[in-house]
C-alpha cells in the first residue's frame, strides 16, 4: 500500500503527444535510477492509473501510454518506498567465450584473454530495460577495465546470442543484425522467442540482475 | 496443376506476389516494454472501413500491399474487398474499391498502383487464416513474426463463415476521411520541443519536407533544410508511434510500426494519431507540411 504520507520521488513529467507521458526519474543512468525505477514498477503493477496501456522504461525516464484518448491531464506521481533486495531474481547465462575480437579486447585493454573472462564473468550486471530489439537487454555493470571502443567498420551481420562490448557497454544481440561491437563471446538459448507468451518471450526482463558464467564450449 | 485440397479454405493462388505483402492488422500495442514494436497496417483507417463492410470486428486482418501488384488465381468463390488508391480488376475487368465484390472459383484477380498512395489492402469475409504473434496476425519479419508473401503462396480463409456472408455487390460506400490532397498533418510538441533552438522551431514548421526513397514500415525519413540538433548526448527513451526524431544531420526521421522502441535522438515533435494512416500512405516524393495541434 502507498502511504499518502511517505516522501515523493523526485520526477519531472513531459507530455509525449495525445496519449502518452514520460517521466524522467533520474539524470544518470546507474544504481540509484534502477533502484527508482523498481520502485515505480512496483508501484504501477500495485496501483496502475486507470486507462493505462503500457509502462516502458529506458535508463532514467518512463513512458505511460495510455489508451486512446485517455492520457490524463496529470501525470501521476510516484513515492519513495524501502528497497526490495529481491536475489531470486539474480539470472545466470552461460557463455562460451570464443568471440572473435576477443583478443582486440584483450591488446586494447593490455589484459590476458583469460583476464578479458575473468572479469566479464565476475561482474554482476543490472537488467535496466528491454527495448531497440526483442529482448535486447540494456544493461549496466561492465568494469571499467573492459571498456573497449566499438568498430570502425560495423560488422553486416552479427549472429543471434553474440556478446560483444561496445564502449562502456556490454551485451547480447537478439538477433542477426549488422553491429558494431567487439564480439568476445556467445549464449546458446534464445533471447527472444516470438512463439511464446508474452511474460515468457523474452530470456531476461527489466529489473532482473545477471551473471555471465564462462564455460569452454556448449554440448 | 491441381488446386490443393488440403485445406478445404484455400482462397486464392497467388500468381504474383509483389513487394512486401503481407497481412496486417491492428498490430500488438503494449508490448514496447518487451522490446516488441506496435506493428499493424500502415493505413488503419482503410482496414476499419473494409472490416466494417463485412460488418466484422474492426481490426481483422488484411492483406497489406507496397504499390499493390497482387496478382492471384481464385480457388473458390468468395466475397472479397479492397481499399487504397490502386485499381482492381477482376478477369481484367475494374472492380471498384470499398465494395464487396463476388469472385469465382477461377477468376484472376489483380491490382495495379496509380501511384497516389503506398497501401492498398484485400479483405475477405470472415478474415483471413495466418498465425499469430502476442495476439496479433501481423508480420514483421526482422522480428522472426512470420514473412512477406512469395509467388505460389495459398491465401487461406480463416474461418468458413465466407459462405454466409452477403454476396453480390454491396451499395454500401464508406467515405475515407484521409483526403489525399491534404498535405498538411497536426504535430504535438515533443519531449525535447523546448531544447531545439528558436529558429529551427520555426523552421520545422515553415519548411515543406520531402518523404525520403529511404523510408519503410519502421520509419519515414524527410529531406529539408537541415535542423539545428540540441547540444549533448540524449540518454535513450522510449518513443511513441508517430515520434519524429532529429539525428545529427538535422534530417528528420518519423518513426513509425515496425520502429525500434528506444530511441537516443531529439525528437521536435509527435504525429497526431488521427494523421497517422493518412501520412504513412504518402509516397517517397511526397511534399507535405507540419502544423501545431491547436
Amino acid at each position: 500500500m502507498i502511504d499518502s504520507s511517505s516522501d515523493r520521488l523526485s520526477t519531472h513529467a513531459i507530455r509525449y503527444g495525445r496519449d502518452a507521458w514520460l517521466v524522467e526519474f533520474a539524470t544518470e543512468a546507474d544504481d540509484e535510477s534502477f533502484a527508482s525505477a523498481a520502485m515505480i514498477r512496483r508501484q504501477l503493477e500495485q496501483n496502475p492509473p486507470p486507462h493505462l496501456r503500457e509502462a516502458i522504461f529506458a535508463y532514467t525516464r518512463v513512458l505511460l501510454e495510455f489508451e486512446p484518448e485517455q492520457c490524463p491531464p496529470l501525470a501521476p506521481e510516484f513515492f519513495l518506498t524501502e528497497r526490495q533486495n529481491d536475489s531470486a531474481r539474480i539470472k545466470i547465462i552461460d557463455v562460451c567465450y570464443d568471440g572473435e575480437d576477443l583478443q582486440r579486447v584483450a591488446r586494447h585493454r593490455g589484459l590476458t584473454v583469460d583476464e578479458v573472462i575473468e572479469k566479464h564473468s565476475a561482474a554482476l550486471y543490472r537488467v535496466h530495460f528491454l527495448g531497440f530489439a526483442p529482448g535486447f537487454p540494456y544493461l549496466s555493470g561492465l568494469p571499467a577495465c573492459l571498456h573497449t571502443p566499438r568498430l570502425d567498420s560495423p560488422r553486416t551481420r552479427i549472429a543471434a546470442g553474440s556478446v560483444g562490448i561496445g564502449g562502456g557497454q556490454t551485451g547480447i544481440y537478439p538477433l542477426p543484425t549488422a553491429g558494431g561491437w567487439n564480439i568476445i563471446g556467445r549464449i546458446s538459448v534464445p533471447l527472444f522467442d516470438p512463439s511464446a507468451p508474452l511474460d515468457s518471450c523474452t530470456l531476461l526482463q527489466a529489473g532482473d540482475e545477471l551473471k555471465f558464467r564462462a564455460v569452454p564450449s556448449f554440448s | 496443376m491441381t488446386a490443393p485440397d488440403h485445406s478445404s479454405t484455400a482462397l486464392f493462388r497467388v500468381i504474383h506476389a509483389g513487394a512486401m505483402t503481407g497481412l496486417q492488422d491492428g498490430g500488438r500495442p503494449g508490448r514496447k516494454a518487451f522490446g516488441i514494436p506496435p506493428g499493424g497496417a500502415m493505413d488503419l483507417h482503410s482496414i476499419e472501413r473494409l472490416n466494417r463492410l463485412f460488418n466484422q470486428v474492426p481490426h481483422t486482418a488484411a492483406w497489406e500491399m507496397l504499390w499493390a501488384s497482387l496478382h492471384a488465381e481464385c480457388l473458390r468463390d468468395c466475397v472479397i474487398a479492397y481499399a487504397g488508391d490502386a485499381q482492381g480488376y477482376v478477369n481484367e475487368c475494374p472492380i471498384p474499391a470499398e465494395r464487396t465484390i463476388l469472385i469465382r472459383c477461377g477468376d484472376r484477380l489483380r491490382f495495379q498502383a496509380r501511384g497516389q498512395s503506398l497501401w492498398t489492402y484485400l479483405a475477405v469475409g470472415g478474415g483471413w487464416h495466418g498465425p499469430r504473434w502476442f495476439g496479433s496476425q501481423s508480420v514483421w519479419p526482422d522480428g522472426g513474426m512470420g514473412r512477406y508473401l512469395t509467388d505460389g503462396d495459398i491465401l487461406c480463409a480463416a474461418g468458413t463463415e465466407i459462405w454466409q456472408l452477403p454476396q453480390g455487390v454491396s451499395a454500401r460506400l464508406l467515405r475515407s476521411e484521409d483526403a489525399l490532397e491534404n498535405t498538411s498533418f497536426r504535430v504535438y510538441q515533443g519531449p525535447q520541443w523546448l531544447e531545439f533552438r528558436k529558429d529551427s522551431r520555426e523552421l520545422f514548421f515553415q519548411s515543406p519536407w520531402c518523404i525520403s526513397q529511404q523510408s519503410n514500415r519502421a520509419g519515414f525519413r524527410l529531406q529539408g533544410p537541415a535542423l539545428f540538433v540540441p547540444q549533448g548526448q540524449l540518454i535513450s527513451e522510449p518513443t511513441v508511434l508517430g515520434s519524429i526524431q532529429v539525428p545529427a544531420n538535422g534530417q528528420p526521421i518519423v518513426l513509425l510500426n515496425d520502429g525500434p522502441t528506444v530511441g537516443g535522438y531529439a525528437k521536435i515533435a509527435v504525429l497526431h494519431p488521427d494523421d497517422l494512416s493518412r501520412f504513412r500512405q504518402s509516397p517517397p516524393g511526397s511534399i507535405i507540411t507540419f502544423s501545431l495541434v491547436s
